[in-house]
């Protein structure tokens, strides 16, 4: 029984960390601009079919569409901010959240289209570590690795860099930013970039762990935004632990109750915060 | 006669600031009272504890004799409150006669509830009265400054509160704009017969206006009396060091 | 009186008229006409249920065919369990179960409404989503509701689709009738008043919690209404009652006609029609996507939709179009 818990937990931290990846990337992009972007599945999706469509049709390794997938990420999020996000940032919730809704319509159904509704999964690596009692599958660690990577890395840019300096500054007060001379227009660009690299490598890590189709870009997003809510909006070491945490309880609904009712308990759990702790778990601001 | 306003030692802190501090104070029917202090004072806040936005942390706000601390914004307004904001938020995609109808139809506490063909004459009623008539038809979003800000207090005034509380309704009006609102404020006092508070920075106009000005500082209150002795007030005049005070 | 009075308008008779003449349809005798109407209005009917919540309150109801799933639902339990306990066919016409179907919906909402409705803006968009795939959920894997193979009716009610006609005609018509009289009434104001400012709404009296609440539960009735027709029409519910694909349309359709108007719903489900026509004739698969297309380009450049556009443009029907 022990070594069971152990092992749910462990899933729980693995799968989480990956959640926690994705969740970066909105809670970036909702805490800065203000803008929620409803078709964030749909953006992680892009990420674990490129990884799919890369090794299926050509053999290529993941470890190499991983890499691949952050050049993607900047073209693809660039250009949605370009041609859309740039004109409704500052706009009511109703205009953004709509429009993100329609794109989510667009690219769920392309997606549809070109790759059908089948569930695809990567089989890659089918080697495990054993640590003890706990097993430990290679992929999983792998993506793991990458996530603590990708983390570290948002870190030190937040802390070390002047334009992560001003991501931050724009985050606790966008009018003093801009009164500080902080390049606005610029930093939304770069924010809403780096929320969709985020996005589209959590999705090519997601596509080496589990399975996948085009209508998991829903759950997958509400899990996004159930970690921001437990998190903390615009809190990114909120949004790992979240991610760590909404990963463990689906883990365990799934091993202990059934997985057919793991995204309903996510979903149960999103309107339980909503209610009784709106500024998250690690957060102290009310919204 | 009785207060229709009394707050008794009322406070509210946000985190480790206190933005009103053991403030007591009464206001009489049909008085106006200017409400002065320096930028961050707790004048707004103050208002928002009237009126319900936030509740108290201490003490006590009783209006007409009955306790309103602990009731929601909403509850409180029917009770006979109504405000403007220091910045201005009317309902943007209504017309300014839809507005002031809102102010109708969910206003004149006692008279039960007014249908919305009523609300419409009374609401023309007042746009007539503030000077607005020419634009009931427009989306109010598109109104200018002095505009909006007329256009909340018609859409205060027509729901007939017996006490108004103005939050810097003059600031950024040109002055014509200024003595058209001192005007209709006096008038609004004595052909309504309303209780005001008015928040304001110019001096000059709240001095003339009211029977009375409290000072807040730091949220407390410093002064409380007739404008011109509050005028000579040297605590009043130390809290202002480096503002213009006349 | 005074509420007949205030019909005496030309949007409310010209869509009397309307429906009116919507009526002689199966009188054409064409199975293939009556489907594709069918169609419609349910669309329509959903259409004006979701225009209560988004366009009068400005809260985004993303789950909204939650209801409309309830409401089949409903009906599909009532035909089984009555059907078995009789063993046969019902003895009356199951479409008086109806109006049962949007009470069920009705329910649901006042349960759920007080705590999601204290969610604001985007909050509250994701929560909607939320209920609606945790309800989907639970519909998919519990036994007594079919499962995921769902419920077949077929023993024990006959496939009628003129009744189910005539019943989303009236729901259609009542829905466009109660939109009208909402926005007349006090209800309607302080809706308008809380989808402008919701805090400013407190401070003139509004009782926001009130009034967001009946307005979702009055809006879930018609979905609930809509979805039970449905499902005795098709003679068969499943989970896919609760799907993604409609809650895209009627959204499609709000916005095209046009967010928060009465007359939005009617205009936005004919038009979605005939585009959805067009462009399954040259991109059978594809109209989806253009769908998506289509949100965001009304959002960005006509968040009125036709009838915003009109009355915004054409001075003469500001009057008018309503
Ligand atoms: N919701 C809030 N949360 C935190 N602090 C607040 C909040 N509202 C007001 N404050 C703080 O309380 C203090 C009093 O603010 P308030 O707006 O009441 O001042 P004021 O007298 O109206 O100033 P001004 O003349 O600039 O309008 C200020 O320091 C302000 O920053
Ligand atoms: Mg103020």
């Amino acid at each position: 029984m022990f070594a069971l818990l152990l092992q749910v937990i462990a899933n729980g931290l693995l799968i989480g960390s990956i959640y926690g990846l994705a969740a970066l990337g909105l809670t970036l992009v909702w805490g800065i601009m203000d803008v929620v972007n409803l078709a964030h599945g749909e953006f992680i999706l892009v990420g674990a079919y490129l990884c799919y469509w890369l090794f299926a049709g050509w053999g290529i390794s993941p470890l190499v569409s991983f890499a691949l997938s952050i050049p993607l990420g900047v073209l693809f999020g660039w250009l949605v901010h370009v041609v859309l996000i740039r004109q409704v940032v500052g706009k009511p919730a109703l205009t953004t959240l709509l429009l993100t809704f329609g794109l989510s319509i667009l690219l769920n159904n392309l997606m549809l289209n070109i790759f059908t509704p089948d569930v695809r999964m990567i089989r890659w690596s089918q080697q495990s570590i054993l640590v003890g009692p706990l097993v430990l599958p290679s992929t999983r660690l792998i993506a793991f690795g990458i996530v603590l990577l990708l983390t570290a890395a948002l870190y030190l840019f937040l802390e070390r860099t002047y334009p992560g300096r001003g991501i931050r500054a724009l985050m606790q007060d966008a009018e003093a930013a801009a009164a500080l001379g902080v390049n606005t227009a610029r930093i939304l660009l770069l924010s809403f970039v780096i929320g969709t690299i985020f996005a589209v490598v959590a999705g090519a890590l997601v596509s080496v762990v589990l399975p996948f189709e085009p209508a998991s870009a829903l759950p997958l997003a509400i899990v996004a935004f159930v970690v921001v809510v437990v998190g903390g909006l615009g809190r990114p070491l909120g949004a790992m632990l979240g991610g760590i945490l909404v990963g463990t309880v689906e883990s365990f609904t799934g091993t202990f109750i059934s997985q057919a009712y793991a995204p309903a308990t996510v979903s149960f759990l999103l309107i339980l915060f909503l209610l009784v702790r709106p500024a998250g778990l690690f957060g102290t601001t009310v919204r | 006669m009785g207060a229709i306003l009394e707050l008794q030692g009322v406070t509210k802190r946000f985190g480790g600031l206190t933005a009103v501090r053991d403030v007591s104070l009464a206001v009489a029917p049909r008085e106006i009272v200017g409400l002065i202090g320096p930028n961050g004072a707790g004048k707004t806040t103050l208002f928002n504890l009237i009126t319900g936005v936030y509740r108290p942390d201490d003490g006590r706000i009783r209006f007409n004799g009955e306790r309103t601390d602990g009731l929601s914004a909403y509850q409180i307004a029917r009770r006979g409150i109504r405000r403007t904001y220091q910045v201005v938020r009317p309902f943007p995609e209504m017309t300014v006669l839809e507005n002031l109808m809102v102010g109708a139809i969910f206003g004149t506490p006692g008279q039960g509830r007014l249908l919305p063909v009523e609300a419409a004459a009374q609401a023309r009623r007042t746009l007539e009265f503030l000077g607005l008539g020419g634009r009931a038809e427009t989306l109010s979003k598109h109104l200018n400054l002095g505009e909006k800000k007329r256009l909340e207090l018609g859409r205060a005034l027509t729901a007939d509160p017996a006490l108004l509380l103005l939050d810097e309704a003059l600031a950024g009006l040109t002055p014509s704009e200024i003595d058209h609102a001192v005007d209709l404020i006096s008038r609004i006092r004595r052909e309504l017969g309303k209780t005001l508070i008015i928040v304001e920075h110019v001096m000059r106009t709240i001095m003339k206006i009211s029977d009375r000005i409290v000072v807040l500082h730091h949220g407390e209150k410093i002064a409380d009396g007739p404008p011109d002795v509050i005028a000579r007030d040297p605590q009043v005049v130390e809290a202002y060091l480096g503002e213009a005070m006349l | 009186m005074t509420l007949l009075a205030l019909c005496a308008r030309p949007t409310p008779i010209a869509l009397l008229l309307a429906f009116a003449v919507m009526a002689l349809i199966p009188l054409a005798r064409n199975p293939e006409l009556n489907g594709y109407f069918l169609t419609l209005l349910d669309l329509m009917l959903l259409t004006y249920s979701l225009n209560m919540v988004v366009g009068f309150s400005g809260y985004l109801s993303f789950g909204h065919i939650v209801f409309w799933g309830l409401g089949g639902y409903t009906a599909g339990m009532l035909v089984t369990t009555i059907g078995r306990a009789i063993a046969g066919e019902l003895t009356f016409s199951p479409y008086l179960l109806v109006p049962l179907g949007g009470l069920v919906a009705s329910a649901f909402a006042a349960v759920i409404a007080y705590p999601i409705l204290r969610i604001r803006g985007a909050y509250f968009a994701i929560a909607t989503f939320s209920v609606n795939l945790a309800v989907q959920t639970i519909f998919f894997n519990v036994p007594v509701f079919g499962g995921a193979e769902g419920l077949p009716l077929k023993r024990f009610m006959s496939y009628q689709i003129v009744p189910a006609f005539y019943w989303l005609l009236a729901f259609g018509l009542l829905a466009f009738l109660s939109s009208y009289l909402i926005l007349r009434i006090k209800l309607g104001y302080g809706l308008l008043a809380i989808l402008n400012d919701e805090d400013v709404a407190q401070t003139m009296g509004v009782n926001t919690t009130l009034y967001k609440i009946l307005i979702y539960i009055i809006a879930a009735f018609f979905a609930g209404a809509g979805g039970a027709v449905w499902a005795l029409a098709q003679v068969f519910v499943d989970p896919e009652n609760f799907g993604i694909t409609r809650s895209i349309e009627m959204f499609v359709a709000m916005l095209l006609g046009g967010v928060g108007t009465t007359l939005g719903p009617f205009i936005g489900a004919f038009i979605y029609f005939a585009i959805k026509d067009l462009l399954i004739i040259r991109f059978p698969h594809l109209h989806l996507v253009f769908f998506g297309g289509i949100i965001m380009i009304i959002v960005l450049f006509v968040p009125g939709g036709l009838v915003g556009a009109l009355r915004q443009h054409v001075p003469g029907l500001r009057r008018i179009l309503e």
